[in-house]
Protein backbone atom coordinates (compact mmCIF):
# COMPACT_ATOMS: atom_id res chain seq x y z
CA UNK A 1 0.00 0.00 0.00
CA UNK A 2 1.49 3.06 -1.24
CA UNK A 3 2.29 6.16 1.80
CA UNK A 4 3.66 9.22 2.19
CA UNK A 5 4.26 11.88 -0.65
CA UNK A 6 6.17 9.34 -2.67
CA UNK A 7 6.33 5.24 -2.52
CA UNK A 8 8.40 3.30 -4.30
CA UNK A 9 8.90 -0.63 -4.38
CA UNK A 10 11.31 -2.71 -5.76
CA UNK A 11 10.99 -5.97 -6.10
CA UNK A 12 13.90 -8.81 -7.72
CA UNK A 13 15.78 -12.01 -7.68
CA UNK A 14 18.08 -12.45 -4.77
CA UNK A 15 21.45 -12.42 -7.46
CA UNK A 16 24.16 -9.82 -6.14
CA UNK A 17 23.99 -8.59 -9.54
CA UNK A 18 21.23 -6.37 -8.36
CA UNK A 19 22.59 -5.14 -5.78
CA UNK A 20 23.69 -1.78 -8.25
CA UNK A 21 20.09 -1.53 -9.46
CA UNK A 22 18.60 -1.56 -5.74
CA UNK A 23 21.47 1.25 -4.40
CA UNK A 24 20.61 3.66 -7.51
CA UNK A 25 16.58 3.36 -6.83
CA UNK A 26 17.23 4.69 -3.22
CA UNK A 27 19.86 7.11 -4.61
CA UNK A 28 17.29 8.57 -6.95
CA UNK A 29 14.41 8.44 -4.59
CA UNK A 30 16.05 10.30 -2.07
CA UNK A 31 18.01 12.98 -4.03
CA UNK A 32 14.70 13.70 -5.35
CA UNK A 33 13.53 14.50 -1.77
CA UNK A 34 16.77 16.96 -1.34
CA UNK A 35 19.39 14.61 0.84
CA UNK A 36 22.84 15.87 0.30
CA UNK A 37 25.41 14.05 -1.39
CA UNK A 38 26.62 12.60 2.04
CA UNK A 39 23.57 11.19 3.15
CA UNK A 40 22.73 9.85 -0.06
CA UNK A 41 26.32 7.93 0.09
CA UNK A 42 25.11 6.78 3.43
CA UNK A 43 21.79 5.62 2.23
CA UNK A 44 23.18 3.49 -0.47
CA UNK A 45 25.77 1.55 2.34
CA UNK A 46 22.34 0.79 4.19
CA UNK A 47 20.34 -0.42 1.23
CA UNK A 48 23.38 -2.22 -0.07
CA UNK A 49 24.08 -3.81 3.45
CA UNK A 50 20.34 -5.26 3.73
CA UNK A 51 19.88 -6.73 0.86
CA UNK A 52 22.88 -8.50 0.80
CA UNK A 53 21.96 -9.59 4.17
CA UNK A 54 18.78 -10.67 2.71
CA UNK A 55 20.91 -12.51 0.14
CA UNK A 56 23.48 -14.29 1.87
CA UNK A 57 21.59 -15.37 5.25
CA UNK A 58 18.08 -14.77 4.36
CA UNK A 59 18.36 -17.08 0.89
CA UNK A 60 21.78 -18.94 1.68
CA UNK A 61 22.84 -17.74 -2.23
CA UNK A 62 19.42 -19.23 -3.77
CA UNK A 63 19.15 -16.60 -6.81
CA UNK A 64 15.60 -18.02 -7.38
CA UNK A 65 13.83 -15.76 -4.33
CA UNK A 66 12.68 -12.45 -4.15
CA UNK A 67 13.84 -9.72 -2.32
CA UNK A 68 11.55 -6.31 -1.51
CA UNK A 69 13.08 -2.81 -1.35
CA UNK A 70 9.93 -0.60 -0.50
CA UNK A 71 10.88 3.29 -0.10
CA UNK A 72 8.38 5.69 1.17
CA UNK A 73 9.12 9.50 1.21
CA UNK A 74 7.94 11.70 4.13
CA UNK A 75 7.99 15.24 5.23
CA UNK A 76 11.43 15.39 6.34
CA UNK A 77 12.22 11.24 6.73
CA UNK A 78 13.11 8.37 4.08
CA UNK A 79 11.75 5.01 5.08
CA UNK A 80 13.54 2.14 3.48
CA UNK A 81 12.11 -1.53 4.24
CA UNK A 82 14.11 -4.35 3.06
CA UNK A 83 12.17 -8.37 3.12
CA UNK A 84 12.90 -11.39 2.26
CA UNK A 85 11.06 -14.45 2.95
CA UNK A 86 14.14 -17.11 4.02
CA UNK A 87 15.66 -18.65 7.03
CA UNK A 88 14.86 -15.80 9.25
CA UNK A 89 17.00 -14.28 12.20
CA UNK A 90 17.01 -16.55 15.55
CA UNK A 91 18.40 -13.88 17.67
CA UNK A 92 18.22 -10.85 16.25
CA UNK A 93 19.79 -8.65 19.04
CA UNK A 94 23.35 -11.17 18.44
CA UNK A 95 23.20 -10.29 14.90
CA UNK A 96 23.46 -6.63 15.60
CA UNK A 97 27.01 -7.60 17.43
CA UNK A 98 29.93 -6.42 15.38
CA UNK A 99 31.66 -8.60 13.73
CA UNK A 100 28.97 -11.14 14.67
CA UNK A 101 28.40 -13.43 11.17
CA UNK A 102 27.00 -16.39 10.58
CA UNK A 103 28.06 -16.83 7.02
CA UNK A 104 31.98 -17.57 6.39
CA UNK A 105 34.16 -14.02 5.46
CA UNK A 106 31.26 -12.04 5.67
CA UNK A 107 32.46 -9.10 7.65
CA UNK A 108 29.27 -8.77 9.81
CA UNK A 109 29.63 -5.49 10.14
CA UNK A 110 26.77 -4.37 7.78
CA UNK A 111 24.21 -3.57 10.90
CA UNK A 112 26.49 -1.71 12.00
CA UNK A 113 27.06 0.56 9.05
CA UNK A 114 23.04 0.73 8.79
CA UNK A 115 22.73 1.72 12.52
CA UNK A 116 25.34 4.17 11.83
CA UNK A 117 23.80 5.76 9.00
CA UNK A 118 20.45 5.96 9.59
CA UNK A 119 18.02 7.23 12.30
CA UNK A 120 16.24 4.47 13.02
CA UNK A 121 16.38 0.45 12.89
CA UNK A 122 13.85 -1.90 13.13
CA UNK A 123 14.51 -5.63 12.38
CA UNK A 124 11.63 -8.00 12.48
CA UNK A 125 12.57 -11.82 11.91
CA UNK A 126 11.75 -15.40 13.39
CA UNK A 127 13.43 -18.46 11.84
CA UNK A 128 12.04 -20.02 9.03
CA UNK A 129 9.38 -16.55 8.53
CA UNK A 130 11.94 -14.46 6.43
CA UNK A 131 13.34 -10.81 7.56
CA UNK A 132 11.69 -7.21 7.26
CA UNK A 133 14.41 -4.45 8.17
CA UNK A 134 12.92 -0.96 8.17
CA UNK A 135 15.20 1.72 8.11
CA UNK A 136 14.67 5.94 8.76
CA UNK A 137 16.36 8.45 7.94
CA UNK A 138 16.04 11.94 8.11
CA UNK A 139 16.65 14.81 6.23
CA UNK A 140 18.47 17.49 8.16
CA UNK A 141 18.15 21.09 7.32
CA UNK A 142 20.44 22.93 5.17
CA UNK B 1 38.50 -5.15 -12.43
CA UNK B 2 42.39 -4.81 -13.10
CA UNK B 3 44.91 -6.64 -11.53
CA UNK B 4 48.52 -6.05 -11.63
CA UNK B 5 51.10 -8.31 -10.98
CA UNK B 6 54.79 -8.03 -10.46
CA UNK B 7 57.13 -10.52 -8.72
CA UNK B 8 55.83 -9.71 -5.49
CA UNK B 9 53.21 -7.68 -5.73
CA UNK B 10 49.88 -7.93 -6.67
CA UNK B 11 47.49 -4.11 -7.26
CA UNK B 12 43.77 -4.33 -7.87
CA UNK B 13 42.28 -2.05 -9.27
CA UNK B 14 37.92 -2.12 -8.90
CA UNK B 15 36.44 0.47 -11.06
CA UNK B 16 32.57 0.75 -10.26
CA UNK B 17 30.60 -0.74 -7.39
CA UNK B 18 33.52 -2.90 -4.52
CA UNK B 19 30.40 -5.26 -3.49
CA UNK B 20 28.76 -8.69 -3.29
CA UNK B 21 28.20 -8.62 -7.03
CA UNK B 22 32.59 -8.96 -7.69
CA UNK B 23 33.49 -10.67 -4.33
CA UNK B 24 33.44 -14.03 -5.17
CA UNK B 25 35.54 -13.58 -8.52
CA UNK B 26 38.18 -11.10 -7.29
CA UNK B 27 38.49 -13.83 -3.95
CA UNK B 28 38.93 -17.09 -6.61
CA UNK B 29 41.67 -14.68 -8.24
CA UNK B 30 43.47 -13.89 -5.10
CA UNK B 31 43.50 -17.08 -3.57
CA UNK B 32 45.31 -18.94 -6.38
CA UNK B 33 47.84 -15.78 -6.96
CA UNK B 34 48.43 -16.29 -3.06
CA UNK B 35 48.42 -19.74 -2.90
CA UNK B 36 52.19 -20.40 -3.09
CA UNK B 37 53.37 -17.22 -0.43
CA UNK B 38 55.13 -15.72 -2.90
CA UNK B 39 53.44 -12.24 -3.10
CA UNK B 40 54.48 -10.10 -0.11
CA UNK B 41 52.13 -6.96 -0.87
CA UNK B 42 48.13 -6.58 -1.97
CA UNK B 43 47.38 -3.21 -2.74
CA UNK B 44 43.86 -2.18 -3.15
CA UNK B 45 43.58 0.68 -5.09
CA UNK B 46 39.75 2.37 -5.38
CA UNK B 47 40.70 5.28 -7.21
CA UNK B 48 38.30 4.01 -9.77
CA UNK B 49 35.86 2.37 -7.02
CA UNK B 50 32.80 4.52 -6.72
CA UNK B 51 30.92 2.66 -4.11
CA UNK B 52 31.90 0.14 -1.51
CA UNK B 53 30.09 -1.73 1.55
CA UNK B 54 31.03 -4.11 3.90
CA UNK B 55 31.11 -7.06 1.51
CA UNK B 56 34.61 -5.55 -0.01
CA UNK B 57 35.80 -4.57 2.89
CA UNK B 58 35.64 -8.18 4.91
CA UNK B 59 37.30 -9.31 1.21
CA UNK B 60 40.05 -7.07 1.76
CA UNK B 61 40.40 -8.52 5.79
CA UNK B 62 40.37 -11.47 4.57
CA UNK B 63 43.71 -11.13 1.71
CA UNK B 64 44.83 -9.65 4.93
CA UNK B 65 43.99 -12.83 6.76
CA UNK B 66 45.75 -14.77 4.59
CA UNK B 67 49.02 -12.65 3.84
CA UNK B 68 49.77 -11.96 6.98
CA UNK B 69 50.73 -15.28 8.81
CA UNK B 70 53.55 -15.05 6.21
CA UNK B 71 54.79 -11.66 6.50
CA UNK B 72 52.61 -10.10 3.63
CA UNK B 73 51.10 -6.63 3.71
CA UNK B 74 47.78 -4.92 2.71
CA UNK B 75 46.94 -1.92 1.53
CA UNK B 76 44.39 0.49 0.50
CA UNK B 77 44.74 3.75 -1.19
CA UNK B 78 42.92 6.66 -3.25
CA UNK B 79 39.99 6.07 -0.97
CA UNK B 80 37.36 8.25 -1.46
CA UNK B 81 35.90 10.20 1.74
CA UNK B 82 32.73 7.73 1.83
CA UNK B 83 35.05 4.57 1.45
CA UNK B 84 37.69 5.80 4.01
CA UNK B 85 34.86 6.51 6.80
CA UNK B 86 33.72 2.65 6.43
CA UNK B 87 36.95 1.97 7.00
CA UNK B 88 38.02 3.82 10.01
CA UNK B 89 34.37 3.09 11.53
CA UNK B 90 35.48 -0.58 10.68
CA UNK B 91 38.87 0.06 12.73
CA UNK B 92 40.49 -1.25 10.00
CA UNK B 93 42.23 1.74 8.45
CA UNK B 94 45.74 1.48 10.25
CA UNK B 95 45.37 -2.20 9.62
CA UNK B 96 45.59 -1.51 6.42
CA UNK B 97 47.94 1.36 5.97
CA UNK B 98 44.84 2.97 4.31
CA UNK B 99 45.75 6.29 2.58
CA UNK B 100 42.47 8.58 0.78
CA UNK B 101 42.19 10.32 -2.34
CA UNK B 102 44.03 13.14 -3.09
CA UNK B 103 46.03 12.85 0.75
CA UNK B 104 49.06 14.80 -0.72
CA UNK B 105 47.34 18.03 -2.01
CA UNK B 106 45.65 18.36 1.09
CA UNK B 107 48.64 17.63 3.53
Amino acid sequence: MAKGKNYLRLEFYAKDCNLAAARLAAAAFSAEMGFSLTDIEEIKVAVSESVSNAMIHGYGGDETRIVTLTLSAFENELEMVVDDDGIGISDVEQALIPAYSAAEDHLGLGFVFIQSFTDALDIRSAPGEGTSVRMCKRRRGE
Amino acid sequence: MKIEKTDRRITVMTDGDFDLHICPELKALLEEDLKDHRVTHVCFDLSKTSFIDSSGLGLILYIYKQTAPYGGKVSVINASPPAAKLFEMAGLDELLNLRRKGREKLG
